[in-house]
């Protein structure tokens, strides 16, 4: 009860507290991108081609309005959490996580199914192929799928050792007890596994989106493909910290608990007999591997988040080159015999 | 350098003739391989701002005269038939551009001093 609202609260706080750092520091990294020309054939962002400045325009108020939606959705499920009386049921414990994580991918899909499409009278296209592969910074898409499959692991592991879904019980002997909870067992567990699931795919759906956009008008291909990139490592970048969020809040419930639970022997033991210690030295030892491995996690997916996010703000501003002069653009030869 | 096809839809001649041309002057130039991947009918014309159907157009001609091939797995690819002009004609091509830039012709009036040399020699 008491415990969930806490859970709840906390994920809430790291929503909100690691997006001021990323706003600031987005915006400060965003004002220090839009540099003045490199060499002679590129042009600074604000003598670019209309249609890029557009584009450029068109994925920055995608990224606000998304980021808008996954902080909004976040405090609403918080408070709605805080309304029920104790709180949210052990099966509702994806719903922070799918929460946040769909309703910001489902406004980044309106943005890429509404990218401006190519409206002048001459039109280009790079005569080669376009994957997600390809439009992607491979490392961040690596580390949702390893925060997924931390998840995945912890949730497993703690379902096949939790008790009646929600507890932990530690055997010493063969009489001596100690329960713990909440501890992530199969009912938090498996809503919160088909949540992460279901964000990757999702997330995997967006890339795939953003790799098929219609190109920019009027922009060289290289540009494009780096619009491209800052697209797709927005949506890999607040993913990865939706489910870093979870894993580390998993986690944290787990490290309690088994700490709770192996220094418990003279609290909520139900009987006593000649007892190993090495039952609760070791739970204890899990525990705080667990909440190291928290903590880790939570700071890891902040800090490459705030870098994802600059980097992005810095590529959009770079200056850009002029579309080239195209071969074979005049009238059309014959085909070959 | 990444290739790039560029078509204009106010021009006289159809857009699927532009495109046709276009990939037929890559290969000709050396430029397209055979065994290059062509991105899909439907990336090209989202890129393009036209219907799939003009670039399914060009394709299917494409496929016909041997320049293109369409295989199940990798999608459509530079046919192994098609082999850019020997070498000889392809560089008096590359410096016979070169001298019309330097000349300050326009790619019209390049390609009708070609036609025109054509139509006169048998």
């Amino acid at each position: 009860m008491a415990a969930s609202f806490v859970a709840l609260a906390g994920l809430v706080l790291f929503v909100l507290v690691p997006l001021a750092v990323l706003v600031t520091v987005t915006v400060v990294v965003a004002r220090a991108g839009r540099r003045a020309a490199a060499s002679p054939t590129e042009v600074p962002l604000r003598d670019a081609p209309a249609a890029y400045r557009r584009a450029v325009v068109h994925a920055r108020t995608t990224a606000w309005a998304s980021w808008a939606l996954l902080v909004g959705a976040s405090v609403a499920v918080g408070m709605v959490a805080a309304t029920v009386p104790g709180g949210f049921a052990p099966e509702a414990f994806g719903a922070p996580t799918a929460s946040a994580g769909l309703v910001f991918l489902a406004a980044c899909a309106v943005g890429e199914l509404t990218w401006p499409t190519p409206d002048g009278p001459v039109r280009r296209a790079p005569l080669q192929v376009r994957t997600v592969d390809t439009v992607t910074p491979r490392g961040l898409r690596r580390l949702v799928w390893a925060w997924a499959a931390l998840l995945v692991v912890t949730l497993v592991a703690t379902g096949v050792t939790g008790a009646r879904g929600t507890e932990l019980t530690l055997r010493f002997g063969t009489e001596a007890t100690s329960t713990a909870s909440p501890y992530p067992g199969w009912r938090y567990g498996l809503p919160l596994m088909a949540a992460a699931l279901v964000v990757v795919a999702a997330c995997e759906a967006v890339l795939r989106l953003v790799a098929r956009r219609p190109a920019v008008a009027d922009t060289a291909p290289d540009d494009d493909r780096r619009l491209r990139r800052v697209s797709a490592r927005r949506v890999l970048a607040a993913v990865q910290l939706v489910l870093a969020i979870t894993a580390a809040t998993v986690l944290a419930v787990t490290a309690n608990a088994t700490r709770a639970a192996a220094s418990a022997r003279g609290g909520s033991t139900t009987a006593l007999s000649t007892q190993p210690p090495s039952v609760d030295v070791v739970a204890a030892v899990l525990g705080v591997v667990a909440g190291l491995l928290a903590v880790a996690v939570l700071v890891t997916g902040v800090v490459v988040t705030v870098v994802a996010l600059a980097r992005a703000a810095n590529e959009a501003g770079r200056p850009v080159t002029p579309p080239p002069a195209v071969a074979g653009s005049a009238e059309p030869a014959g085909a070959p015999s | 350098m990444t290739l790039v096809l560029e078509v204009d839809v106010d021009s006289g001649v159809p857009v699927y003739e532009q495109i046709r041309g276009q990939v037929v002057a890559h290969v000709a130039a050396g430029r397209l391989h055979p065994g290059d991947r062509l991105p899909t009918i439907r990336a090209l014309a989202a890129d393009l701002g036209i219907a799939p159907g003009t670039v399914a157009h060009a394709f299917r001609e494409l496929e016909q005269a041997g320049v293109l091939a369409t295989r199940r797995r990798t999608g459509t690819v530079v046919a192994q038939g098609a082999t850019p002009a020997d070498t000889g004609p392809r560089r008096a091509a590359q410096a016979y551009v070169r001298q019309v830039r330097a000349a300050g012709l326009s790619d019209e009036e390049a390609v009708a001093l070609v036609r025109g040399a054509l139509l006169g020699t048998p």
